[in-house]
Parts: C-alpha cells; sequence; structure tokens
C-alpha cells in the first residue's frame, strides 16, 4: 500500500489529543489488517505500545449514480416518445418521431411569426429572470470571500486552544508554520476590544495587534491605505484606523458612526481593556470596504505586548497559502507536521458572515425562480392552449386520417422545445450583454462593487428547470385537445 | 368488403336517450359504389361514422374485410384508418400548415414511406386528378405551382380533390 507510514504527531499536553495523519494510495476496496505502532516520552521514559487493527476501504463510485439516473431519465423519456404497442426500434417508432418533426416543422415555419417571436422573447426574459439574481448573488459571495481572504483571516486562521484565551509559543508554531511547503507566510495577530477617543467622541472598536513585516505577507491591508502609510515593525505610538473609524466631519456623510473626521497626523486617545490609556499619532488611513475591517485599529504587536503585558502569545495566526481553494486538503498537511492548534479554514471562519447573506438572498432568489418559473409556464400553456384550440379540428382530422394522438402531442412538444431553446438561446445573449455591462460598470455595494458571476452548473440547472417546465407546460393543453373525441373536435 | 348488422347508436342529452341509429344491417361488396339516401335527421351521418372509425358504435358488429372493427381499441382503430380508410368530408377538412402536396403525402409518410417517395406518390396522384388532363402540360405546371403553395390559393374544387387524392 503505497503513502507515508509514519506520522509525527509532536508535545502533547496532558489530557489534550491530536491526529496522526496518514496518506495511503492505490487502494482497491476491502479489509486490510494492520499493525499501528505509537511511539511516546513523558516523564517516565519511552513508551512504544502496539495494536492489530482492520483499514476497511470502499470506494464511493458517483458515475454509477450518474449513469443510473440518466438511464432512469432516458427511460421516462423514451417511454413517453415511443407511443404505447409500438416496439423500440420499429419502423413505426422512428416514422413517428419523423412525422412529429414534419408536422412540428411545418406548424413552426408557417405559424404567425409575430406569435412565434413574442413567445421566445418572453422566454428569454423569463430565462434571464432566473439566472441574474443568482448570478448577481454569486457576485455578492465572491466579494465576501475575497475581502474574508485579504482582509480578514488569510486562507488559513490558527486558534487557540478549547479553554486558552492565547496561542503560546507563537514564534514556535510560526516558524513550524512556515516551513510548510505551499505556505507563503503566517502572521500572529492579539485582538482586543479598545474604545477609541477623538475629540469628544469616544467608541469601542477592535483593536489589532500586527507585525507589520508579517501582515504585509499575509493580507493586503497595507495596499489598501487612502492617507498616510501603513506601520513599521518599529512603530510604537502610531496606530492605522480603517476609514469607517476615521469617518468625516460631516457626520452626514458617515455610514457607520464614527471618530468624526479623524485625519493622517491627528492623535486619538486609545483605551485598553485593562484600563490603560495610551495617545497615538495617526499615522494612515485605510479602505477596504469590507465594514468589519474598516471599523478596526491597528498597532504593533511590540506595543500591544508593552500595554498588555504579554509575551510570545497571539490571539489568532493568520496563514497565507500560495494557492486559494485547497484549504481543507491543507489543513491535513498541517495536522501531520505537527500543528496541535485549531485549524480554520476562510470559509468556515466567514460561514456566519457569508451565511447571512446567503441566508437572505437565497429566500429572495426562491421567490424569483419560483416566479419566473410560473411565468415561463403560465405563458407556454397559454401559447399551446390558443395553439391548440384554434386548431381543434385540425387535430382531429389528423386523428381520422390516421395520425397517431402521440405523433401529434409529440409535435407540439418538439414545438415547444423549439421555442424554448430559441428563447433561452436569446435569454443567454441578454443575460451575456448584461453580464458585460456590469462586469464593466459593476454595482456599488456598501461591501464593494460587485459583478454578476455566471455559474455554468446553476446556468445548466436553470436550462433544464426551464425547458422541463415548459414541457409540462406545453404538455397539458395538447393532451387535453389530442384526447377530445374527433366528431366533437371536429363539429367544433 | 363491408357487412354491417344490427348496428345502434344511442345518444344520451342529459337523461333523455335518442337513438339515432336502430338496428341498421348493411352489406357492401368490393367493387360496389353505394349512396345513401335520406331526409335530414335520417342517421346518415351517423352511420357513415360508424362505419368510418370515427365513432364507437352502441351496439352491433362492422366487419371490413373479416375485420370486426367494431371492437378494435383505439390504438388499432387509428392504425386501421391509416391503413385501409380515406376520407372526404363535408368541408374538405385538410391541414391548413401544409401545402397541398404535403396534406396528400401525410397519411403516406405516417405509414412509413420516406419523405421523398410520399412526395413523388402524392404529385404523380395529384396529376392524374388534377383539373387538366397530363398531356396539357402548362396546366400541368399551374397545378404543381399550386401543390406547392398554401391551401389558401386551392379553390374549393381544388381542396375536394386534395382530398381524393389524400
Amino acid at each position: 500500500m503505497a503513502g507515508n507510514h509514519d506520522a509525527f504527531v509532536g508535545k502533547i499536553e496532558p489530557g489534550n489529543d491530536a491526529p496522526a495523519v496518514f496518506y495511503l494510495t492505490d487502494i482497491t476496496n476491502g479489509d486490510f489488517p494492520y499493525t499501528v505502532s505509537v511511539q511516546y516520552a513523558d516523564d517516565y521514559g519511552n513508551h512504544t505500545i502496539r495494536k492489530q487493527l482492520t483499514l476497511s476501504v470502499s470506494r464511493q463510485n458517483n458515475v454509477l449514480i450518474i449513469a443510473a439516473v440518466a438511464a432512469l431519465v432516458a427511460l421516462c423519456v423514451r417511454r413517453h416518445l415511443v407511443p404505447p404497442g409500438e416496439k423500440r426500434g420499429s419502423r413505426m417508432s422512428s416514422t413517428s418521431h419523423r412525422v412529429s418533426i414534419f408536422l412540428a416543422l411545418r406548424s413552426l415555419e408557417r405559424g404567425n411569426r409575430f406569435t412565434l417571436g413574442l413567445t421566445v422573447l418572453i422566454i428569454g426574459l423569463v430565462f434571464v429572470m432566473l439566472v441574474f439574481q443568482p448570478a448577481l448573488l454569486a457576485g455578492i459571495i465572491q466579494v465576501e470571500n475575497n475581502q474574508i481572504v485579504d482582509y480578514m483571516y488569510g486562507n488559513i486562521a490558527i486558534e487557540p486552544k478549547e479553554h486558552h484565551l492565547y496561542i503560546e509559543d507563537v514564534s514556535y508554531l510560526t516558524e513550524k508554520i512556515n516551513r510548510i511547503p505551499g505556505v507563503v507566510a503566517s502572521s500572529p495577530r492579539y485582538v482586543t476590544a479598545a474604545t477609541f477617543t477623538y475629540h469628544d467622541t469616544t467608541l469601542g472598536k477592535t483593536l489589532t495587534s500586527v507585525n507589520p513585516s508579517d501582515e504585509a505577507q499575509v493580507l493586503t491591508i497595507p495596499d489598501k491605505m487612502i492617507t498616510g502609510e501603513y506601520l513599521s515593525d518599529g512603530d510604537r505610538d502610531q496606530i492605522v484606523i480603517g476609514e469607517l473609524l476615521a469617518g468625516h466631519k460631516d457626520t452626514s456623510l458617515d455610514k457607520l458612526k464614527s471618530l468624526g473626521g479623524v485625519q493622517v497626523g491627528d492623535t486619538i486617545d486609545v483605551t485598553f481593556s485593562n484600563g490603560v490609556v495610551r495617545t497615538y499619532h495617526v499615522k494612515g488611513i485605510f479602505e477596504t470596504q469590507s465594514t468589519t475591517v474598516d471599523q478596526t485599529g491597528f498597532i504593533t504587536t511590540k506595543e500591544m505586548e508593552s500595554v498588555m503585558g504579554l509575551s510570545d502569545k497571539a490571539s489568532i495566526v493568520l496563514v497565507k497559502l500560495s494557492a486559494t481553494g485547497n484549504e481543507n486538503n491543507f489543513r491535513t498537511t498541517m495536522l501531520s507536521y505537527g500543528i496541535q492548534e485549531p485549524i480554520k479554514t476562510w470559509s468556515e471562519e466567514g460561514a456566519g458572515f457569508v451565511g447571512d447573506i446567503n441566508t437572505s438572498f437565497s429566500l429572495i432568489n426562491t421567490i424569483m425562480i419560483v416566479f419566473s418559473l410560473v411565468i415561463g409556464a403560465i405563458v407556454i400553456f397559454i401559447v399551446i392552449f390558443i395553439n391548440t384550440v384554434n386548431k381543434r379540428k385540425q387535430i382531429a382530422i389528423m386523428k381520422a386520417i390516421g395520425i397517431k394522438k402521440e405523433v401529434i402531442v409529440n409535435s407540439y412538444l418538439l414545438q415547444v422545445t423549439c421555442l424554448c431553446i430559441a428563447g433561452i438561446v436569446i435569454g443567454l445573449l441578454m443575460f451575456d450583454l448584461i453580464v458585460y455591462y456590469l462586469t464593466t460598470h459593476p454595482i456599488r455595494f456598501p461591501i464593494g462593487d460587485i459583478a454578476p458571476i455566471i455559474e455554468p452548473v446553476r446556468l445548466l440547472g436553470s436550462v433544464i428547470t426551464l425547458l422541463v417546465v415548459s414541457l409540462i407546460a406545453g404538455y397539458i393543453p395538447a393532451r387535453k385537445t389530442v384526447d377530445e373525441e374527433i366528431l366533437d373536435a371536429m363539429r367544433g | 368488403m363491408i357487412e354491417v348488422s344490427g348496428l345502434k347508436k344511442i345518444y344520451r342529452l342529459g337523461n333523455v336517450e335518442v337513438e339515432a341509429l336502430k338496428g341498421i344491417s348493411i352489406s357492401i361488396q368490393r367493387g360496389e359504389f353505394v349512396g345513401i339516401m335520406g331526409p335530414s335527421g335520417s342517421g346518415k351521418s351517423t352511420l357513415l361514422h360508424q362505419m368510418a372509425l370515427l365513432d364507437m358504435p352502441s351496439a352491433g358488429t362492422i366487419l371490413i374485410n373479416t375485420t370486426d372493427v367494431s371492437h378494435l381499441s383505439d390504438e388499432e382503430r387509428t392504425n386501421f384508418r391509416l391503413m385501409n380508410l380515406g376520407y372526404v368530408f363535408q368541408d374538405y377538412a385538410l391541414v391548413s400548415e401544409l401545402n397541398v402536396q404535403e396534406n396528400v403525402a401525410l397519411p403516406a409518410i405516417m405509414q412509413g414511406r420516406s419523405l421523398a417517395d410520399s412526395y413523388a406518390a402524392a404529385a404523380s396522384v395529384l396529376e392524374k386528378v388534377g383539373p387538366c388532363r397530363p398531356a396539357q402540360s402548362p396546366c400541368i405546371r399551374a397545378f404543381r405551382w399550386r401543390a406547392a403553395t398554401g391551401l389558401d390559393r386551392a379553390s374549393s374544387g381544388q381542396q375536394t380533390v386534395n382530398c381524393l387524392c389524400r
């Protein structure tokens, strides 16, 4: 069995546990007996424990599930398209399809062009309604995610162990982290509540301390200075604050309660959680467009340590990876390198933040999607209903001369499919134009500039949903008219 | 050969039953031309509808070429109509979205013949029964032009001819 057969856990404090991670590859299904050896050292010396265990491997095969679902769908479609009594693959079956296509094409070719165009346009608009809102939500979520990674947590955040206020031996920990392949840098932070006072205004906000050179490698806040400069490693009486915290002299311009127009070079008093009050010169003001970040202030770790009486500790360590998107697997890598503190990915840290947006928008999304589909279904229903009612006599004639009911129904379903596909193509073009416009002229949201994002899977889902709903909406009136008695329909 | 015996058709209008056919029995031999006459409301159309498999009789049997068509399923009746019967309705009853040639070719296409074969057969039949004799080429050209155009340009007589061709 290929993979690593050794794992280093590191130092474990009494009462704690830590995972030992093994990578095993090229494993087939089955039960594999193995021996696990645990070597450890404590105050009483070196010890080894051996235990016989069995590894059970079962592979999940999604391809089979997908194939089964596809086969089921194909069977359902086939059952409908092949009229009862006809053998699959028989000449009559292909003839029925041929006649359905023949009738559908003639009807589209010689039907009312205006009605046809209007129906296609409405389906196109329905499609745009179906995909636009989710695309906008995807855009908002992406901006939120970028903000979480760039301004709040990096790719991975390491937190203090349970019941601990701080991460201990943080310099040892960051050294260990920085040695892991794929880690760009790590930045330990102290985060504390503090009171900011400027002139007569006092606000309670978050104060964070950083090692500026580390921080600049992990987050991009130093690149977001709108006035002044970011902190340097040696700064002691300097602070940088967010644009929302600094605010404006004209408070009507403030989005949130602010200090009332702090400028670079001004001094503000900061009261720490232990009661110590320090006066800092404002070295710079940054704007990230993240409401959370832009309400905070930053000082250097050395300054924080001197005020709080801390040493080699951190509230959180932020880690920047060389690539975003593989954080879950990287957590396993970090565990295998002996990181024992809780490791959270940026998506876990921001889950509550993005989750709120998701919850709010998903309800609006659902309402919009349901309304769009209902409108689409009603339009198709009315078009096919009017079409079939106007052609009751013709349908009866066709039945009289020996055209099967299923052939006539299928010809209407083919017409619906053609209308729907044309509508979806028009809708896609309109949607592309909207996305192009909004990408070049993004919507300004409080959280940043938002542009809709096209998600292929969601787009495909919308296409299939609209097609299915349209087919159902077309099938009902077509079937109803076709099932009418020949003589009743011919008499009108 | 068509054998009809004891054919009855009863229509229900609410609680009232109207007996349109009261046990009709007729026999029509191969090659015979038969006209059905009678006063209005005597059941001529009703009888034809039953014999043409456009309606289900309330009682009795209809044998067409030894097939008892009165007991066929809906699917079988449709197939029987396609393969064995032709119709000329009082009001021409053609499919307006199909042109003259396509209307004539439609049953042939449904019978499984290729599109080209069906069109050729339709054109051939149309030429045979056209308003001009085949030898009259200018007329044939004019008729061909009509065959490829919509029904709205065909005269009443032409539409009746189309039904016969179909």
